[in-house]
């Protein structure tokens, strides 16, 4: 007997298959913000099978031939049909093998729709997104952490970027790193890229755009080397850097406010002068 | 290699203009190389198919230097162009 259920994540729809009900009861209290209680007609179709041998391959891989793409890791293995939105993987049954099997398939299936996924901290404020991107302890967790009630977190640690009728957009993923806090599945249209460095002191600047075409590409999660692929995703991170304005931020003890802001204290002002007229 | 063999771009290498930069993304090597200022240029006159000393001679032409040194610059760039298999040699 199979079980199935349907996700919805970056705005893309997913059937995933499975023959164990406990797979399935599993992954719907992990993915429990990005379930769609409807069906989704038009969506990815995966069949999951729970026997794959863990074994040591140098990283996770990704291979195009003609159409198909196989994807490879230590605990899960699998190839994707994106003309025809099919997938089958075989995962080891152990706890976070299908959500990562899941980036690396975002990470091959976004190119389709102009979009990718980047190492990132992913937040909305007032309607707007904004994106915090930085390699491992760069601080996006702790940006997701300290962020505030007035604050949605998306992720803290992978987010994607899509670009919808020349706009950018910013999507919640259950990609998360250490958050433990509630991601609301939503999106935001992305208001700029502040790239995060630890430093012993508080720094903001705009970036030029080859600093930022720079500091985007190297932390998107990526695996799919055939050049077609690579054509799309540079494009895509031009047209972002084309449409949007990078800083880089040097983390001390910054307030989110304060970065979103511009690193100006406009906001921290207007709030004060709120609290001292109240 | 000879001032007479052809020359292009690798067709399995994606590129940007970003700015007067190109950057270039080869899939053979899985790395992300940046061509600036006479490197760039390079890299648009080898869209097509090139003899290597007509490539020597354009830049020549363009760029106010000792025509010696543009042809020693110009080789050494080439072969680490090829060592980064960011080009390929067609005859």
């Amino acid at each position: 007997m199979s079980a199935c259920m349907y996700l919805s994540i970056g705005g893309i729809g997913l059937k995933v298959n499975s023959r164990d009900p406990d797979f399935i009861e599993k992954t719907i209290r992990e993915f429990k913000a990005f379930i769609s209680a409807k069906e989704i007609e038009d969506c990815f179709s995966i069949e999951v099978i729970l026997d794959y041998i863990p074994q040591e391959v140098a990283g996770i891989s990704v291979f195009k031939k003609q159409s198909i793409f196989e994807i490879k890791a230590d605990e899960f293995s699998g190839w994707l049909d994106v003309e025809h939105r099919t997938a089958t993987v075989r995962v080891a049954d152990l706890a976070g093998v299908f959500n990562c099997f899941l980036r690396v398939f975002y990470s091959v299936v976004l190119l389709e729709y102009n979009g990718f996924l980047v190492h990132s901290a992913g937040l909305a404020y007032k309607n707007k997104g904004y994106l915090f991107v930085g390699a491992s302890e760069s601080g996006k967790t702790t940006v997701a952490k300290t962020a505030g009630k007035d604050f949605k977190v998306l992720s803290d640690e992978l987010v994607i970027i899509r670009r919808v009728n020349n706009e950018i957009f910013l999507f919640a993923t259950p990609f998360k790193g250490e958050f433990e806090g509630q991601i609301v599945n939503q999106y935001f249209c992305l208001e700029s890229i502040l790239f995060l460095s630890k430093n012993i002191v508080n720094g903001f600047r705009q970036l030029n755009k080859m600093e930022m075409f720079t500091d985007l590409m190297v932390n998107i999660f990526f695996f799919t080397w055939d050049n077609q692929s690579n054509q799309k995703l540079i494009d895509q991170v031009n047209f972002v850097c084309d449409n949007l304005i990078g800083y880089k931020v040097d983390l001390f003890n910054y307030d989110i406010r304060r970065i979103i802001n511009g690193g100006s204290d406009k906001h921290s002002a207007q709030q004060t002068s709120s609290l001292a007229a109240s | 290699m000879g001032a007479v063999i052809s020359i292009v771009r690798n067709k399995q290498a994606a590129w940007q203009q970003v700015e007067d930069n190109i950057i270039v993304v080869t899939s053979q090597t899985r790395k992300m190389h940046i061509l600036q200022g006479v490197g760039g240029r390079i890299w648009q006159l080898l869209e097509n198919p090139v003899k290597q000393d007509e490539l020597i001679a354009h830049i020549q032409r363009e760029y106010d230097a000792l025509d010696w040194q543009i042809q020693e610059d110009v080789e050494r760039f080439l072969k680490e162009l090829l060592e980064k298999t960011m080009i390929e040699i067609t005859g």
